[in-house]
């Protein structure tokens, strides 16, 4: 008998029903072991061919990850916060035009040429800059002052030819704290990811393309896809406008299992997840008595706002607290964790280690349902991140299973 | 039920007293969080008038207007559970044209 089929629930991204807004689990193979999910129409996620599209509203995000330009056979469950590209025009549709709508051309010397084409399915330009001079692409940007900001830019290596690693390809400008970024810039993939601080003079431009920065020589081709521009310290997936800023809420899976599928007195909950970032915020994945806007009666994993910190916890029907901990964590990787509780114990496993146990007498009672937040009927600390499997036990497995689980 | 409003308040300051007074909780570590799923969005003084840019000889790039900012402070808002604006919201409703310089992804003022 494998691990799998000892557990009670088990959640491996692979189908969902976007018109009945559910994600469904492999265990239990009924409508008990469904969550409830809500994404908006237009969000967007790596299909298996590695082609950035859009979902369906209320379609679970099953993301696949792309290394070095290969995309993974396993895709994840992708849950993000609520964001906003501020860039009004990403989608990069010329629209008939020599430019792409909402885009001019910088200077515009030297012989040059900007034609539509797409990258990863998405809107995208080839700029060709022939002889020496400067072409850029720009559009308006107005962000708000003294505030933190990413910009990330796709660029397709494939089809671009004769960069330089030094040549200046992407710029902010006529703002406080302007920045350019070279070719070396970019990561292996074609990425250009960029966290930046405006001043109190926040309203410029962003420039893509040759001579952002200077002049730049002949015999230059890039491809550029993607633009985008949101709040935070880090990016999200991508957010198509046309003409106005455009905001994707926070995304949400809740609602898994009955009292049938947890058990107060013994469990496991195990999860492989990723955080987006350790971005000093609280993150939850918990097992909840579903009672109130309080912690009592739940098992909870937490992605904690303190950087490295895992926690575990265990609250009873008073909200007495039985907790574990570890604070060498790197929550932005992909780890494997699980929690077990008893009469005896409470014991936090990662990576195939315990790294953390503790005498546990404040066991829950009434379990019914598993979220993807705190478990508190105001779904607050949601959990945003990568989720490859989540599984839960009604029984406390043994040590070499719980190494083995998280191995 | 989702709510789609767009608001103009006097001031930034008026804005943050606005959203701070929304119903919040506290989580085990004290933080507060805005309940009941809404999404706000701060647009802030809104660009009226782009500011005009001339290149120049030596490639550089000079401003010869500045660019113009709305006086009011603009906040977007996707309600949730809500039919209309929350107290002390509602006198601060503005309409636009189309969906102005923001939407909600998926949706239209």
């Amino acid at each position: 008998m494998s691990l799998y089929d000892k557990a009670s629930l088990v959640m491996i991204p692979s189908g969902y029903k976007a018109s009945s807004a559910t994600l469904y689990s492999v265990v239990p193979n009924t409508s008990v072991g469904d969550f409830d999910v809500t994404v908006d129409a237009d969000a967007t996620r790596v299909n298996k061919d590695g082609l950035i599209e859009s979902v369906a509203a209320n379609q679970a995000r099953l993301d696949y990850p792309l290394t070095n330009g290969v995309v993974g056979d396993c895709p994840h469950l992708l849950l993000e916060p609520s964001r906003t590209n501020f860039l009004t025009y990403s989608t990069l549709d010329f629209n008939g035009g020599a430019t792409p709508t909402g885009w001019t051309v910088g200077f515009g010397t030297g012989t040059f040429s900007h034609t539509e084409t797409t990258y990863k399915g998405q809107g995208a330009v080839k700029h060709t800059q022939s002889t020496t001079g400067r072409s850029y692409l720009s559009e308006t940007i107005s962000l708000s002052a003294s505030t933190t900001y990413t910009l990330r830019v796709e660029f397709d290596r494939n089809n671009s030819s004769g960069i330089d690693d030094t040549d200046y390809i992407v710029a902010t400008a006529n703002m406080d704290n302007s920045f350019a970024k070279q070719w070396s810039d970019v990561d292996d993939d074609g990425i250009l990811e960029v966290q930046f601080t405006t001043g109190t003079d926040a309203t410029g431009e962003l420039r893509l393309g040759f001579g952002v920065s200077g002049n730049e020589d002949g015999g230059k081709t890039i491809v550029f896809s993607m633009p985008q521009i949101e709040a935070g310290s880090y990016s999200t997936s991508y957010i198509p406008t046309s003409g106005f800023a455009v905001t994707r809420t926070a995304d949400t899976c809740n609602g898994a299992g009955d009292s049938s599928t947890f058990n107060d007195s013994e469990g496991v909950l195990f999860a492989e997840i990723a955080a987006l970032a350790d971005d000093g915020t609280s993150r939850r994945i918990t097992i909840t008595d579903d009672s109130g806007a309080n912690y009592n009666n739940i098992v909870s994993l937490e992605l904690d706002e303190s950087t490295n910190t895992l926690k575990g916890f265990v609250i009873n029907n008073s909200g007495n607290i039985t907790s574990v901990s570890t604070t060498n964590l790197n929550q932005d990787e992909n780890n494997k964790i699980a929690l077990k509780y008893n009469s005896a114990s409470t014991n936090l496993y990662v990576n195939g280690s315990e790294v953390d146990s503790a005498t546990s007498t404040n066991l829950p009672t009434g379990l019914v349902k598993l979220d993807f937040d705190s478990g508190r009927s105001d779904e607050i600390q949601g959990f945003y991140g990568k989720c490859k499997q989540i599984m839960v036990f009604n029984e406390a497995l043994s040590d070499s299973e719980l190494q083995q689980l998280t191995s | 039920m989702e709510l789609f409003k767009k608001y103009e308040f006097d001031s930034q300051e008026q804005a943050e007293s606005k959203i701070a007074a929304l119903p919040h909780d506290t989580d085990d570590e004290g933080n507060e969080w805005l309940i009941g799923k809404h999404t706000i969005v701060k647009l802030g003084h809104i660009v009226t008038q782009e500011g005009i840019y001339e290149d120049t000889e030596d490639g550089d790039i000079v401003e010869v207007t500045p660019p113009v900012y709305a006086d009011k402070y603009s906040v977007d808002v996707l309600w949730r559970g809500l039919d209309s604006s929350p107290y002390g919201w509602a006198s601060y409703e503005i309409t636009v044209e189309g969906n102005g310089v923001h939407t909600f992804l998926g949706r239209n003022f």
